[in-house]
């Protein structure tokens, strides 16, 4: 069997490849975008030439100044649409927001969906199985305008105990960070109950009951470490997703996240706003995946990080 | 006994829920004494007053800053803001002001060079401002425009401190509603030179008007507080307002619905029924229009014959009053209902001459003209409108009409660069309560002219506007202009846009202007 080259080496190689992906996404997002139809200075009104001409001269960039100022300057160029506003001050305002609400959800996905997976896996033939199977499909099924809408009628309309947005004290984010979990949580159900069940019948699981350990040891010590992976598989990438903002929610719920910079910025062709989001988004990812390739190595040493 | 004690432990803690949420849920309900909370749509893109464009923002601005005049709620009417008052020369060229002794939210005095200044900053290529076009009214407007002149030579002149004198190119009439706009209000130099572009923060930003900037929280809110500093401030009816950025018009309707928010400007379409049964609900005039363009330079759709066919065949009252609500009206021409303005008043569907002029066209539903279409940009209401156009053209002239949508900068590239084959939506809010600011759309060489319209009788009558001194004279032939461009039809005139609202029983003092706009320092709560 051919030996591994060592971890430090793996690792950096690891992350070299996520330079180089970073780098490809942002220059593929920058082509794309100035190739969709329709000018960022165009607005219902028309413009002088003179005055156009001013525009193009202030904040007109090419592919080689973006991409420069970004990586030796940490420059990202000021908005468009929201003229002079910098595209720094848009992040440093909105991601944080984004990054909270996603935070929530995540922590709640994440323990709810493990114990509804594991407690489905265990209830395998008696009664709870099915409320918590039905449960998770609904929260696959809904779309999350609509869970959305349903918790506002409810609590906000009907009994009027939490504020229908906003994004103040705790009251305004229960309701947005429970639709936003609703799905994810849905998701880690399945995906638990499915590896619990793959793994409970494996022969490993036999031969440590059968060793004489007690349910509690062989949960925590075999099955837990084994069929956590697929939910850390599936964790990565969606945790950038959650944390960076998601539009439907915060537009349901008035919430002032970086979702919504995204979605006007592309309408707009707002290009530095939409880049800066786009940057923040695949720095995100990658870091995550990145992460998740460690840990998965670090949990199960024959996942090799290659 | 186990269970009961569970049960009585459930039952404590439901009780002290409750009554956590009913003192809550009263307490969150009330704005405050005299703060207004009112939905404002988008977030505003700016707060400098020579970028903003859009409604949002100038509402917001409207409370921060105060021009030459404000406008009064009748229409044409003006009203002394920073000008106590001021005479026009006999020809109607020259206007002087004379200001009256007021300070700036930082507490120094406000001069007649303020308003030089940003006049000329308002001009200024260099400033891009969308709306700086409408300065070539002023001396030399168009020439500094154009590059072709230093800014200095704009004909605005500070006389002393305390007076301001504009030259004007044609003596015109509009120009005290124009001085009421809010781009005419003065922008505070000190700021802009001290901070430059990031001058609109709150903190640096500077106003003259009966309110403060107090806080901006981007994508949520924009607070305004009463001006301790502004000349009328014991008029000044609210302590403050909070301009609510939502753009998801059911959130907001649920926020009304909810007691968090006071006032809405606009409301889903699904749930006009439901406003219009409530005691809230409040309608009236908007200087706009809804129509059709029709691109006059492609083939078949250059006559006259079959853009008016087009145009006779839509049933206005049917649409208007099944589909919208019955909430604007069917237009009777291009111009809104405007005071002193007879208007072309035309019964604009006639199925009979329709189809008359579809025959005189030479086509019919056997020969159909090319690539019929309407062209709109994504959104509900536009998507059901084109629907039922599409099926009266069928029911009416038999022919079938192909519906287009695209997203809102690929609908302006098409339009504005005239690459529309046939038939695209179009609106029009006029900046001013003038009529000119609609019948100039139709002028050959006008930027937004987006028919490609061009009739050499059109531009003269349109250009006899700008030098008629006559004020009746004036609209006489603005009338005449008008009648001509329904005779043409580059346009087909749908209906006349309606202000549809939400407000709470104690608002007062809220009389929306001709433009459908309010002015932020006659409103209270009670």
């Amino acid at each position: 069997m051919k030996a591994l080259p060592p971890l430090w080496l793996r690792l950096f190689w690891r992350l070299a490849m996520s330079a180089a992906a970073f780098f490809a996404i942002v220059s593929l997002s920058y082509g794309i975008m100035r190739a969709a139809p329709g000018k960022p200075y165009e607005g219902e009104k028309a413009l002088d030439s003179v005055a156009l001409a001013e525009l193009h001269r202030k904040y007109d960039f090419t592919y080689a100044e973006y991409i420069g100022g970004v990586f030796l300057r940490g420059d990202l160029r000021t908005s468009y649409s929201h003229r002079d506003l910098p595209v720094r001050v848009i992040l440093a305002e909105a991601l944080p927001i984004s990054m909270e609400l996603g935070a929530y959800a995540l922590l709640i996905a994440i323990f709810s969906g493990l114990l509804f997976g594991i407690l489905a896996a265990y209830a395998r033939g008696r009664w709870f199985e099915t409320p918590i199977l039905v449960w998770a499909l609904i929260g696959i099924a809904l779309p999350s305008f609509v869970f959305g809408a349903l918790l506002q009628l409810v609590f906000s309309l009907k009994l009027h105990v939490l504020p229908v947005a906003g994004w103040h004290g705790w009251q305004n984010k229960i309701l947005p960070v429970a639709t936003f979990s609703l799905a994810y949580t849905a998701f880690i159900t399945r995906i638990a109950r499915g590896s619990f069940l793959d793994n409970l019948s494996k022969d490993y699981i036999r031969t440590a009951r059968a060793k004489g350990l007690g349910p509690t040891r062989v949960f925590f010590r075999h099955l837990l470490r084994n069929s956590v992976l697929p939910v850390v598989n599936y964790l990565a990438p969606a945790s950038a997703s959650i944390l960076t903002g998601t539009l439907v929610i915060e537009k349901i719920f008035n919430i002032p996240g970086l979702g919504r910079w995204f979605v006007e910025s592309v309408f707009q062709r707002d290009y530095p706003v939409a880049m800066g989001v786009i940057l923040v988004y695949s720095a995100f990812l990658l870091a995550l995946n990145f992460l998740a390739d460690v840990f998965q190595s670090l949990i199960d040493p024959r996942i090799s990080m290659q | 006994m186990q269970k009961s004690s569970r049960f009585k432990t459930l039952r404590r803690f439901s009780g002290a829920a409750a009554l956590g949420a009913l003192l809550w849920a009263c307490q969150r309900h009330d704005g405050g004494a005299g703060v207004l909370r009112v939905v404002n749509g988008a977030e505003p893109s700016t707060l400098d007053l020579h970028l903003a464009t859009g409604q949002p923002e100038l509402r917001i601005l409207g409370a921060l800053f105060e021009g030459l005049l404000r406008r009064g709620e009748h229409p044409g009417e003006v009203k002394p803001g920073v000008a106590q008052h001021w005479k026009a020369s006999a020809d109607g060229l020259r206007y002087t002001f004379h200001l009256r002794p007021c300070r700036w939210s930082d507490g120094s005095p406000l001069t007649a060079g303020d308003f030089v200044y940003s006049w000329r900053r308002f001009v200024d290529p260099i400033t891009a401002s969308e709306y700086g076009s409408l300065l070539k009214i002023v001396r030399n407007g168009n020439p500094v425009r154009q590059s072709k002149m230093p800014v200095d030579s704009l004909g605005i002149h500070a006389l002393d401190d305390s007076t301001v004198m504009v030259e004007l190119e044609y003596p015109v009439s509009f120009f005290l509603d124009l001085c009421a706009f809010e781009p005419f209000a003065p922008v505070p130099r000190q700021a802009i030179e001290r901070y430059g572009t990031q001058w609109t923060e709150p903190g640096n930003l500077i106003g003259n008007g009966p309110f403060e900037l107090s806080k901006w929280e981007r994508n949520a809110s924009i607070e305004v507080k009463r001006s301790r500093s502004y000349w009328d401030v014991k008029r000044t009816g609210l302590s403050a307002v909070s301009f609510k950025a939502v753009e998801d018009q059911l959130t907001a309707f649920n926020m009304f619905l909810a007691g968090e928010a006071d006032w809405l400007f606009s409301l889903p379409p699904s749930k006009i029924d439901a406003a219009k049964a409530t005691p809230g609900f409040f309608t009236g005039q908007m200087y706009g229009t809804y129509y059709l363009l029709f691109n006059c330079a492609n083939k078949g759709y250059n006559s006259p014959l079959l853009r008016k066919a087009l145009a006779y065949a839509i049933d206005r009252k049917t649409l208007t009053e099944r589909i919208l609500k019955g909430l604007p009206k069917p237009a009777t021409g291009f111009v809104p209902p405007t005071p002193d303005f007879p208007g072309a008043g035309m019964e604009l569907y006639d199925p009979t001459k329709a189809r008359e002029f579809l025959r005189a066209s030479g086509y019919s539903a056997r020969k159909p003209p090319e690539q019929l279409q309407i062209l709109f940009n994504n959104s509900e209401s536009n998507k059901t409108i084109a629907e039922v156009i599409q099926q009266m053209w069928k029911e009416t002239l038999g022919l079938e009409a192909e519906l287009v949508n695209f997203e809102w900068k690929v609908y302006l590239a098409q339009t504005k660069g005239k690459r529309y084959p046939s038939v695209a939506r179009a609106s029009w809010i006029g900046d001013f309560a003038d009529p000119i600011s609609f019948l100039e759309l139709g002028v050959s060489d006008n930027g937004n002219n987006r028919s490609g319209y061009s009739n050499p009788r059109y531009d003269s009558l349109i250009a006899r506007t700008w030098s008629v001194p006559d004020p009746v004279e004036r609209k006489r032939v603005m009338a005449e202009a008008e009648r001509l461009l329904m005779e043409d039809m580059p346009v087909a005139p749908i209906y006349f846009y309606a202000l549809s609202e939400l407000r709470t029983p104690r608002l007062r003092h809220a009389t929306p202007n001709p433009l459908g706009m309010y002015d932020w320092k006659a409103i209270t709560l009670e």
